[in-house]
């Protein structure tokens, strides 16, 4: 063996350059998988893959928000908005062969919903967003009712979920919880194998309803550090690199190998106030850190000028056109002056921060370093504790937390997806971790879920935004562009919420 | 004493940066923020800017004030609990010796970093919770040390005597033989400075160190590391000054080692 | 002796068993909650609490830690709360090859570079040799590991792979684990030779510490054997001035050497953990640091319970060999 071995490695050390990798796609993201249940996902790495396995009812277009049929071909929803009728795609057949119908989709639904279902996942994260599901009927073998206990006007958007993606019945029968490991759905891509934390095989679905994808093969392959992913890229090892870092976009755009796609940003940085504990709860205080924040130094120093300021902690693209949102100002001068006049001029204050990225921190002890430095100029004195994952989510929770960071991606391109989790009474001690319960804009908020007429939803959350612009229970930031890291090799659009393997192209 | 020569550099930088330099280590600069930041090295900064348009050379060498002092402390926290650990242990033996000596290998069998990170994770990233951890991982090393040194003292004819004479335990201990044992633990906290400022740096380069935005060499080295492709002198200077003041505390304590005990040949 | 000998050996399952005591304080001291890594940040605490119920996360500690032993005992480490379908048992039995063989690359490294900068340090004592090694070996133990990675990667990251231990374009079958072993195994010449050049910088970066070390202890060692009476004789005798350093010297002196190499394999598991990071490795230490920072609890236990067990035991039995080599020594006399 050692001789062999020896011979062999003198052989391989006199030998040629790399290999290039062959046709296949290769993608690389921050880390495994830990599941292909579209049950069971959580979060982004897992969605990756299930968007590309498995599909819903309803989706998004390739180029925008705008949604479109998947596996439906059209809805009508009941005049009270109590109960939609959809009508399902024809000569769909899932990878393992067994044909896609009414009672895949039934299944599906109730599978996520039930919690005594013989096949209930380990998990279902998303779950909750179906708690307005009544019950899911099948009325023929193309046609599914599903039938809701209030009206929602968001109902259509929660079907785009990876939880709602279809599951084929017999697959999940068959494997039980390993059918976390051996998927079976829809999509352009069926999983062909998967190493872990090696790859992920992903192998053209032959039998797709759809336009078939132009690559063949994508191998995903995680590489935690995005620097390491994207020295591979540039040498050609990979394609992709899905996460490369703020520093890196300048630098890849001028290199002869690479290139950039950027997206518009669909989430938000925002600074958080305790309103239980002083002296957060004052709202000359909150206004005058308000004034004191310069949005274009903290993009300079912590975004390398990729994040827009943000006047509103919903995006622009998903606000779209309800009532403009000003830019906050800023000045140092007055903050001064309402710190004085409030008795707190010199105060001692604390901010909390997380100490790992995020897609809208991908440098939290920047954001950090970077808000202390400009209250610390209009007189304050800020000290910063910063936490890793587990402990930061649990911090931001407690009743006894000062100032903190947070942000939120959407999982859905519609106001309440941010409105309702961040800042809603409902969800004081949660996710809202202002504690901030507000009438007025709990009220609006609430209203608007199940609004359906437009123009009065827009008017519903102009008055929730005015609520929040009025009390500053959090202060947003910004709004960070999504990037991607492509060889140019590659033909890729970035979609503004999802990842889709099946739109690329790969040029020899 | 080229130990010493690199610890008066330092010492001395640190100590004299505050009026030599026109910049301020901490306040981000107001102007264009963008043309500012990542500056390469140039007459008006030295070493170049960091990532907030900061002057690298003034916060490098205001930097060193924090490290060592992290170094001191950490080292001092480590002296406090090993110190009358090891001397138990060395001076009653049997279970004494058995109870400390078991509970210092299980201590010892956690990859120190690793215990470093539980206990930062635990308490969240600040100046506080790197003393504390990294002080914890190195109570250890002092406790073995002092014990091996009491072990050795203890059976020596001037003990024997005090004993004799109807000194108690503490007079014996600390009046007889925790003086003769004074040596190698200055050796071991000297390099032991150096060690800690390592450690610390670790800590800080994965994000669990002093709070954000101090000038502190791990941090900055952390932050360089990010920047890397775009200007990879932040990286560069915070590792060479982390480098240099190690050594300059290694060379010290070989030194004092030579001069205390020509005999010893053990490593670290 | 023997009973020496005996009583470290009826000691290790006490050491072992307190270790298992701190790594199941250390998996509930680090903070947390596992059910916000595995619902998600929009969870609420009612979910939470229910899902903490269903885990047994709410029963009071020492009984969750009876448990925990109960379960060790029989070998069970557990299962991760995410992965779907995987053990800690199988997670570990992916990540600890690749640790290992990062371990004993850089331990081969710093023995062989130790040895030889140590032995012409002391043979040439006092000259500019002399002057230079143990310069570089003082360089040594005072670089940052990670600035020495980032210093590698800066130098040589043009020509040499970065990050993970095989190129993605490779497909190896796992056998034992050992990517070398397994591409030499499975007869592929490119992938072995890739992977050996993926090995190349993190073992440099990681033997740096331990190589100055071994170079230290080499050089005193030798001089001390080099001025003894028995050299002197030796080379009276007229024996050529190599073979008495290679042959009559170099054995003498490697007796602490040996003892070293013993220590600083516990060094080299540690050092792992910023090594891994640094050049993405995927072992142990990238491991722990992931399933620190995503609070599960059962694969930081099984991970560190691990490396550490490994590490008493290889103390225990340097502790055992240097008393057996060396009589005068005996630890805890009474």
């Amino acid at each position: 063996m050692t001789w062999k071995a020896l011979l062999l490695a003198a052989a391989a050390l006199a030998g040629a350059a790399p290999a290039q990798a062959g046709k296949a796609l290769i993608w690389a993201r921050g880390a495994d998988s830990t599941t292909m249940d579209p049950a069971e996902v959580e979060w982004g790495e897992d969605a990756k893959i299930t968007q590309n396995v498995f599909e819903p009812l309803v989706s998004f277009r390739h180029d925008s928000v705008e949604l479109e049929g998947r596996l439906a071909t059209a809805w009508t929803v009941s005049a009270d908005g109590m109960s939609m009728t959809v009508d399902l795609r024809d000569g769909v057949t899932f990878h393992d062969g067994t044909p896609f119908n009414a009672e895949a989709v039934v299944f599906t639904f109730n599978r996520l919903t039930d919690a005594k279902h013989p096949q209930r996942p380990r998990v279902a994260p998303y779950a909750s967003n179906f708690s307005d599901l009544s019950k899911v009927e099948a009325v023929g073998p193309r046609r599914v009712l599903f039938t809701l206990k209030t009206s929602s006007a968001v109902f259509l958007h929660n079907l785009t979920l990876f939880g709602a993606c279809i599951v084929s019945p017999e697959a999940v029968k068959k494997h039980g919880e390993k059918f976390a490991l051996n998927p079976s759905g829809t999509g352009p891509y069926r999983l062909a194998r998967w190493d872990r934390d090696v790859r992920i095989v992903l192998d053209r679905f032959d039998g797709y309803w759809g336009p078939k994808p132009a690559v063949g093969r994508v191998i995903v392959v995680p590489v935690n550090s995005p620097q390491t992913a994207i020295e591979k890229l540039k040498k050609g090892e990979v394609h992709v690199v899905d996460h490369p870092t703020l520093a890196d976009a300048k630098p890849l755009q001028e290199h002869a190998a690479t290139k950039m796609d950027f997206e518009t940003s669909m989430n938000v940085c925002y600074l958080g106030f305790n309103l239980k504990k002083a002296p957060y709860n004052n709202p000359d205080f909150r206004r005058a850190v308000s004034l004191a924040i310069d949005r274009k130094a903290l993009n300079a120093v912590a975004y390398y000028d990729l994040a827009e300021p943000a006047s509103n902690v919903v995006p622009p693209a998903i606000w779209r056109d309800t009532a403009p949102t000003p830019a906050y100002e800023y000045d140092p001068a007055k903050a001064r002056e309402l710190l004085a006049r409030a008795g707190l001029a010199s105060h001692k204050v604390e901010l909390i921060h997380m100490t790992f990225s995020r897609p809208y921190v991908p440098e939290p002890q920047r954001v950090a370093e970077t808000i202390k430095d400009q209250l610390e100029k209009i007189g304050l004195e800020v000290r910063l504790t910063g936490y890793d994952k587990a402990a930061y989510t649990l911090k931001t929770r407690e009743e006894s937390h000062p100032m903190y960071l947070q942000g939120w991606s959407a999982d859905l391109p519609v106001p309440d997806n941010f409105l309702y989790p961040l800042l809603h009474g409902d969800n004081a001690g949660d996710l809202n971790g202002s504690f901030f319960n507000d009438a007025e804009f709990n009220a609006a908020v609430k209203a608007a879920q199940s609004e359906r007429d437009p123009g009065k939803a827009r008017s519903l959350y102009t008055k929730a935004y005015e609520r929040y612009r009025a009390e500053l229970p959090t202060i947003p930031l910004v709004h960070v562009k999504q990037l991607i890291a492509l060889s140019k090799r590659v033909d890729y659009n970035m979609h503004p919420i999802e990842y889709r393997f099946f739109i690329a192209t790969l040029r020899e | 004493m080229a130990g010493l020569g690199l610890m008066t550099f330092f010492a001395l930088l640190a100590g004299t940066i505050g009026w030599a330099s026109p910049y301020d280590p901490v306040r981000i600069p107001d102007g264009d923020l963008a043309a500012l930041k990542l500056a390469p090295p140039s007459s008006s900064h030295w070493l170049g800017t960091d990532h907030a348009g900061r002057d690298l050379f003034t916060r490098v060498f205001f930097a060193a004030r924090v490290s060592l002092f992290i170094g001191a402390a950490c080292t001092a926290f480590s002296l406090v609990l090993g110190l009358p650990l090891g001397a138990a242990a060395g001076y009653f033996g049997g279970w004494a010796d058995q109870g400390v000596s078991r509970a210092l290998d299980v201590l010892l069998s956690f990859p120190s970093i690793l215990l470093a990170i539980a206990i930062a994770a635990s308490m969240g990233a600040g100046l506080g919770t790197v003393v504390l951890a990294v002080g914890i991982v190195g109570v250890p090393q002092f406790a073995r040390q002092v014990r091996a040194s009491v072990l050795t003292l203890r059976e020596q004819d001037f003990v024997t005597a005090s004993r004799a004479l109807g000194a108690g335990h503490g007079r014996i201990l600390f009046l007889d033989i925790l003086p003769n044992a004074l040596g190698p633990i200055i050796v071991l906290a000297t390099l032991g400075v150096g060690t800690s400022i390592l450690m610390a740096a670790g800590l800080s380069f994965i994000g669990l160190g002093v709070e954000a935005g101090t000038p502190e060499w791990g941090l900055m080295l952390r932050e360089g590391y990010r920047d890397r492709t775009l200007s990879p002198w932040p990286a560069l200077f915070s590792g060479l000054a982390i480098s240099l003041s190690v050594l300059g505390f290694n060379l010290f304590g070989d030194g004092l080692r030579d001069a205390l005990d020509p005999r010893s040949t053990e490593v670290r | 002796m023997t009973a020496y000998v005996l009583r470290r050996l009826l000691l290790l399952p006490v050491v072992l068993w307190a270790v298992s005591l701190v790594v199941f304080v250390l998996m509930r001291v680090v903070p947390g909650d596992p059910t916000v890594s595995i619902l998600g940040e929009k969870a609420k605490e009612a979910d939470r609490k229910a899902l903490r119920e269903r885990m047994g996360l709410d029963k009071p500690l020492p009984v969750q830690y009876a448990i925990y032993l109960g379960k060790l005992l029989q070998g069970d480490l557990g299962r991760p709360y995410k992965a779907a379908g995987d053990t800690v048992a199988q997670e570990i039995r992916r990540r600890l090859p690749p640790t290992i063989e990062l371990t004993l690359a850089a331990m081969a490294i710093a023995v062989l570079g130790g040895l030889a900068l140590g032995i012409f340090s002391a043979v040439y004592k006092n000259t500019w040799v002399d002057y230079l090694s143990m310069s570089v070996a003082l360089a040594g133990v005072s670089v940052p590991i990670f600035w020495l990675g980032l210093l590698l990667i800066l130098a040589f990251g043009r020509f040499l792979p970065i990050g993970g231990n095989l190129g993605v374009e490779f497909f190896l079958e796992p056998r034992t684990g050992f990517v070398i072993l397994d591409a030499a195994l499975a007869g592929e010449g490119e992938m072995f030779r890739d992977a050996l050049l993926h090995l190349l910088m993190p073992a440099v970066a990681l033997a740096t510490i331990p190589l100055a070390m071994t170079a230290r202890i080499t050089r005193a060692s030798m001089l001390e054997v080099l001025g003894s009476d028995y050299i002197r004789t030796a080379r009276a005798k007229g024996a050529a001035p190599w073979r008495v350093i290679t042959r009559h010297a170099l054995r003498n002196a490697l007796i602490p050497i040996v003892t070293l190499v013993g220590l600083e394999f516990g060094y080299l598991l540690g050092g792992a953990v910023l090594t891994e990071t640094v050049f993405d490795w995927p072992g142990m230490g990238t491991y722990i640091l992931h399933s620190v920072q995503n609070t599960e609890h059962e694969s930081i236990g099984g991970a560190v319970l691990v490396l550490s067990s490994t590490f008493v035991v290889v103390n225990l039995a340097v502790d055992l060999l240097y008393a057996f080599i060396d009589p005068r020594v005996r630890y805890g006399h009474a």
